[in-house]
């Protein structure tokens, strides 16, 4: 009747359904009924089952006190926001979930998150970077939270080859939040008999973690691996170097990385004579940037330009899809996405589908003009454009692609390099002229580059949406903070594939 | 029952007396039902009563030895007609489904059988699908339990009352000549618990009794005049009866109050230990359920009981009638029971709980507490302090944090029949799709986006009758194989060839009734243990007069897009239905892998697949993931310093069902997907031939790497 006696105690678990939210629980009720608990447990599954956001409820109260009372605890079948002792979230936007909900105070609640990210289809559609602030809600989680365990339960899942409810089992019997011993945790999964070792294995990793960040309230549970800090690099190729030399005298600071990045990819994409370009474009740049005041804008113009303009150079054409696919690198990558062990037999089977166009582009420009105009040319060429799933660790694959990557030898010659440098040019000369008469639109203009990319259809689109921000551009540069309307405008090209949003900006941008 | 085993749970339905069960409610359900002497037992699946139906199709020792009939009916329509046996015959029968849409189905058969009464108890266990996580509209069964003049139970959800209430419920039944359901809301169904089991009891009269000895009962019929006689029944006889044996048998309880008589709680049994959380929360009842304030608990929430509501409220001054969802039947009937008797006592209810919607933890506790303000303060203690303040609040946390509802799974057969109908789309524009109810419905739902309405089971042709014309852009409908043999056979292949629709109906045929758990329908390929299906669907819509019917597998793209194309184009007149096949992953998976499993350890030669995304060619824009929609088709962080879109990236999750493939070749994406094939245990040949050409491939690599390796930079 009074406040004084013990309340059950209540545990949430939010999780994605089919992310082993129901393994954890029926180890709480085990855990609890072999330990003189009741254990009371309830989940909606039903279609939320399918990946979708759900809560699965326990509470455990112990047989003792109602045996003194001669009467059954009553349970509750779902948690009551503002009193849940204990919330175990199996991914962090589902750990989010759980705080906006109100399940989680800084009363009463012991937060339990695995921070790693399961990305939601709103999230991964977009065609730019539609991903939600995970800094943003892991502090939160934290803030909201009495105690807060958190770290990336499913990288520890994964090293320890375990599933990740193994994990949290773990975190729970860490966090010290619970009436049973370490062993009799342990003694729940021994009894369960399914993949025994290795659940224990994860159990442990997570129990270790927990109690390491229980013990030490300050520590950086999982902040996600920031950038690596930019080092100038050295090349023992004397022309390789010297390009590094100029990028260093002539550059400044600001542009250095992506300068860097970007002969480092152009000499790999063609050939040093290629990055020479590319660096004196960018010198060219440079004077456009200091024109304008560049210095007091930290050469944001030269920076932006540094990284798209290598970007569109390393354009991705036929030639440098099948240098990529070719590399022992690129070996290595698809034995260990199947864990294969050395000596295995692992084939890799690619997915190519070229059109005329690319075959075209592909070609020299006066051959590629002829597939693409003359009719019995184009209908010859078509024959070869169909689907075709290539067996690259197979040698006849592998050669044909190898051949392919020989035509980087011609590929200044073809007809593809000339519409993009043709474009490149064009893109240029808009940036320079644009910056000169307000530097923040140069730039905006220059990170259009972003639109395009892909390829096929994808990259027809992006060109498109590209070429429609550029065709505006002399009624945006009347209005007033256009940088700010380029802006709007490339973020909405990103947002989604119908074009929709764009338009309704751009009727916007350009009205009145 | 599908590919899940039970025999776990079957051995749960042989427990004793005194022996203590642990498990799921709606398990404790099922073994309550064996323990009440039940001869037969029928139902549709769907959640959350899927288990019940599972456990007793798997159970045949039990059920035989029972001598208890059992059948998955073919809707619920059928399962309630079964209760028909209970008529004439003292058979206690029993038949479950998910409520209210199964309700909906059964009513005609339930409204007859209440109209001619019972004599065998007849108990229909409701699954109530409503609040979060229901996949159906927001209604209540109450309503259908007064217009037909059932009773409806609403047992306190923990199983001794739970299993208990069962027994009753069958007394109940045969005391009034009427049919009662049984209400389990969703987490009662799926809540462990435990309970002190008793013996299974074999009834007394048979079914074998009733074949031999027939009654031809000819007041039972539904004609006039026996249907006026069963009006006046059902009120002058049934419902005096009812409600005699529920105040006998005390279903609903009394609870006194340790504080004050002057205020009272009146709850349906099913809220009933959400509205003691509640007072525990404001201090006014400890773990044991012992409250400050008394309560009328009801167990059977329809008919109620006059008196025993007019004796709880008589002396109070205020009550407050727990109730959830519209209308508001009981709490209408509360202020008519008490004006009758001219009872002044207040009624709180809807006014301080929530007029529509779920009753959660939070929403009982502030309405209790609101309740208590407004009628008896002085019982509530002062409220506590913050611990500290917050500057990240909840509202910015929530605007980061996106949606997730549930969508089709990893490997799914249905999302590539989808891609083809987005590509379709792309070639013809937007359609008109009527959707239907089973995973496909999530097809409604981002990437896809298609469906314009759903109105019921089987009912995805049907709905898209009165859009019937000649037109470039022909209608789509959707039916699963589920709502195929549910009713859509009949309901809407066959009602569009006597109407000689013009539009296309495709048929999802993935082997199961896979929304509802994974169950076996007619034209399910498997062998169960005791009966073959494999009755194709093809035969089926030839049958009732379709001739425009093809074929397509789903995991093949082109080919469903190409007669998706066909059907938009043919100039047949009538119906044109595509029957697209691809077995559920889940179901297939859950048989094969531990085979596979198995045939690598005995050393067989076994080929596993997975995809992937080669990183440095993929370029962040995501069309695979818009066309896809696969759940192990994932993002993450660009490799390549100069980008800053994630690239797509294949999750551990992979089945290898080769729809990323058969995408990026349809839509002529991008060649950044391919697919490892594994081979476990290759012979001896084949692993020669690999390792010769490895070595001359890594030959020509080392030319290539020895070129860039001049190239190089370090840090």
């Amino acid at each position: 009747m009074t406040n004084t006696t013990k309340q059950p105690i209540k545990l949430a678990i939010a999780a994605m359904g089919g992310q082993g939210g129901g393994v954890l629980s029926a180890w709480m009720v085990a855990l609890a009924e072999s330990n003189q608990y009741y254990a009371q447990y309830t989940s909606v599954p039903g279609v939320a089952q399918r990946t979708g956001s759900t809560i699965y409820y326990i509470e455990l109260f112990p047989e003792e006190l109602s045996k003194q009372a001669a009467k059954e605890p009553v349970m509750a079948l779902m948690p009551v926001e503002g009193d849940v002792d204990i919330v175990v979230a199996g991914e962090l936007v589902e750990a989010g979930r759980a705080v906006t909900r109100g399940l989680v105070t800084p009363e009463q609640t012991t937060f339990i998150v695995s921070t790693h990210r399961l990305y939601s289809q709103a999230e991964k559609e977009v065609l730019g970077d539609g991903r939600a602030n995970s800094e943003l809600i892991i502090a939160g989680a934290r803030e909201h939270a009495k105690n807060f365990i958190g770290f990336d339960m499913q990288q520890t899942a994964i090293d320890t080859g375990c599933m990740i409810s193994a994990i949290l089992f773990g975190s729970l019997a860490g966090s010290n939040q619970l009436p049973f011993e370490r062993e009799q945790f342990e003694q729940v999964i021994r009894q369960g008999g399914k993949a025994v070792e290795s659940n224990l294995a994860g159990f442990n990793a997570g129990y270790a973690r927990a109690q390491a960040l229980l013990n030490n309230t300050h520590a950086v549970s999982d902040s996600t691996s920031s950038a690596q800090e930019f080092r100038f690099p050295t090349a023992t190729q004397p022309k390789l170097q010297a390009l590094l030399n100029t990028i260093k005298s002539v550059l400044p600071e600001q542009a250095h990385e992506f300068a860097v990045e970007g002969i480092k990819r152009l000499v790999d994409y063609q050939d040093i004579a290629y990055a020479d370009e590319y660096l004196q474009q960018l010198i060219k740049v440079l004077d456009t940037d200091l024109a304008n005041g560049g210095e007091s804008q930290q050469f944001a113009l030269t920076r932006e330009v540094a990284r798209y303009l290598a970007l569109w150079m390393s354009y991705e054409d036929t030639i440098r899809v099948a240098d990529l696919k070719i590399r022992q690198q690129r070996f290595t990558r698809y034995k260990d996405h199947v864990k294969a062990k050395p000596g295995d037999v692992v084939h890799v089977v690619e997915f190519m589908h070229p059109r005329l166009e690319e075959i075209a582009d592909t070609m020299p420009s006066w051959f590629g003009n002829m597939i693409l105009n003359v009719a019995p040319l184009r209908a010859m060429v078509s024959y070869f454009c169909k689907e075709r799933k290539i067996n690259t660790s197979k040698l006849g694959g592998f050669l044909m692609l190898y051949v392919t990557a020989k035509f980087r030898g011609i590929r200044r010659s073809t007809l593809r390099f000339k519409r993009e440098h043709t474009r490149i040019d064009d893109w240029l000369n808009l940036v320079a002229s644009t910056a000169s008469s307000d530097y923040q639109s140069g730039v905006s203009l220059a990170q259009c580059q972003r639109l395009i990319k892909g390829y096929g259809d994808t990259h027809e689109r992006g060109w498109a949406n590209y070429s429609s921000i550029v065709a505006s551009l002399p009624k945006i540069m009347s209005k007033s903070e256009p940088s700010q309307v380029i802006t709007r405008l490339r973020d909405a090209a990103l947002a989604e594939e119908s074009g929709a949003q764009l338009n309704s900006e751009m009727s916007s941008a350009v009205a009145g | 029952m599908a590919e899940r085993s039970f025999v776990k749970e079957i051995q749960k339905l042989r427990l004793g007396d005194g022996d203590e069960f642990h498990g799921e409610g709606i398990l404790a359900v099922t073994k309550a039902l064996l323990q009440s002497g039940v001869s037969y037992v029928g139902g549709y699946q769907g959640a959350p009563v899927s288990h019940l139906m599972d456990v007793l199709a798997d159970a045949h020792d039990v059920l035989e030895e029972l001598d208890v009939h059992f059948e998955s009916s073919a809707s619920e329509a059928t399962a309630a007609a079964m209760l028909a046996a209970s008529i004439n015959y003292p058979l206690r029968g029993a038949v479950t489904w998910k409520s209210t849409v199964g309700t909906n189905v059964a009513s005609d058969a339930l409204s007859n059988i209440a109209s001619a009464g019972v004599k065998g108890g007849a108990l229909i266990i409701l699954g109530e699908d409503y609040g979060e996580g229901a996949s159906i509209m927001q209604e209540r069964t109450h309503a259908f339990a007064m217009k037909s003049q059932m009773w409806l139970m609403d047992p306190r959800p923990n199983l001794d009352t739970m299993t208990e209430m069962v027994e009753h419920g069958f007394r109940l039944s045969e005391a009034s000549h009427t049919p009662v359901m049984y209400q389990m809301r969703i987490r009662a169904c799926h809540m462990h618990g435990r309970f002190i089991a008793k013996d299974n009891k074999k009834a007394l009269f048979s079914r074998k009794d009733a074949l031999d000895n027939p009654v031809g009962a000819g007041d039972a019929i539904i004609l006039p005049p026996h249907t006026f006689r069963h009006e006046q029944e059902k009120i002058n006889d049934r419902w005096p009866a009812a409600l005699d044996y529920i105040r006998k048998a005390k279903l609903n309880e009394l609870m006194p109050g340790a504080r004050t008589d002057r205020v009272g709680i009146i709850t349906l049994g099913g809220h009933y230990n959400g509205v003691i959380r509640a007072l525990q929360g404001l201090g006014l009842s400890d773990s044991f359920g012992n409250s400050a304030i008394p309560l009328y608990v009801m167990n059977v929430s329809y008919p109620l009981v006059d008196d025993e509501l007019e004796s709880f409220c008589r002396d109070k001054d205020a009550v407050l009638m727990i109730e959830e969802g519209q209308p508001d039947f009981i709490e209408q009937n509360l202020h008519s029971i008490l004006r009758k008797a001219d009872i002044a006592t207040k009624v709180y209810g809807k006014d301080v709980l929530l007029k529509a919607g779920e009753y959660t933890g939070a929403v009982l506790r502030k309405g209790v507490k609101a309740f208590i303000e407004n009628s008896q303060p002085e019982l509530l203690e002062a409220p506590k302090k913050a611990v500290r303040e917050i500057s990240i609040p909840i509202e910015s946390i929530a605007k980061t944090v996106p949606a997730r509802p549930p969508g089709l799974c990893t490997g799914c057969p249905e999302r590539p029949f989808f891609t083809a109908m987005k590509l379709l789309q792309r070639e013809v524009g937007p359609l008109q799709v009527s959707a239907d109810i089973g995973c496909h419905s999530f097809a409604t739902l981002a990437p896809f986006n298609l469906g314009n309405t759903i109105v019921g089971y089987g009912l995805g042709a049907a709905s898209s009758s009165a859009l019937n014309l000649k037109h470039t852009r022909r209608p789509i409908s959707l039916m699963g194989d589920g709502g195929f043999w549910h009713n859509g056979l009949t309901s809407g292949i066959g009602n569009s060839v006597e109407n000689e629709h013009d539009g296309i109906t495709v048929i999802v045929d993935n082997g199961y009734s896979a929304a509802t758990g994974g169950q076996w329908i007619p034209s399910s390929k498997a062998v169960a243990n005791s009966r073959q299906y494999k009755i194709p669907i093809v035969d089926a819509v030839k049958g009732v007069g379709v001739s425009w019917v093809r074929r397509t597998q789903t995991y093949n793209i082109k080919q469903s897009l190409q007669t998706l194309r066909d059907a938009m184009t043919t100039d047949h007149v009538g119906p044109k239905v595509i029957i697209a096949e691809g077995e559920c992953m889940l179901n297939k998976t859950r048989r094969e892998k531990p085979l596979r499993v198995e045939r690598v350890k005995q050393g067989k030669r076994v080929v596993e697949q997975k995809f992937g995304i080669d990183d440095d060619v993929c370029t962040g824009d995501h069309s695979c993931i818009r066309l896809s929609g696969c759940p192990s088709l994932s993002i993450a962080d660009n490799p390549d310093p100069l980008r800053e879109d994630p690239v797509a990236k294949v999750e551990e999750s992979c089945v290898g069902c080769g729809v990323c493939g058969e995408v990026a070749h349809a839509a002529v994406l991008c060649p950044s997907f391919f697919r490892a094939d594994y081979v476990r245990n290759p012979g001896w040949f084949e692993r020669v031939r690999y390792s010769v050409g490895q070595s001359i491939i890594r030959f020509l690599q080392n030319g290539i790497e020895k070129k860039r390796a001049r190239w190089a930079m370090e840090d």
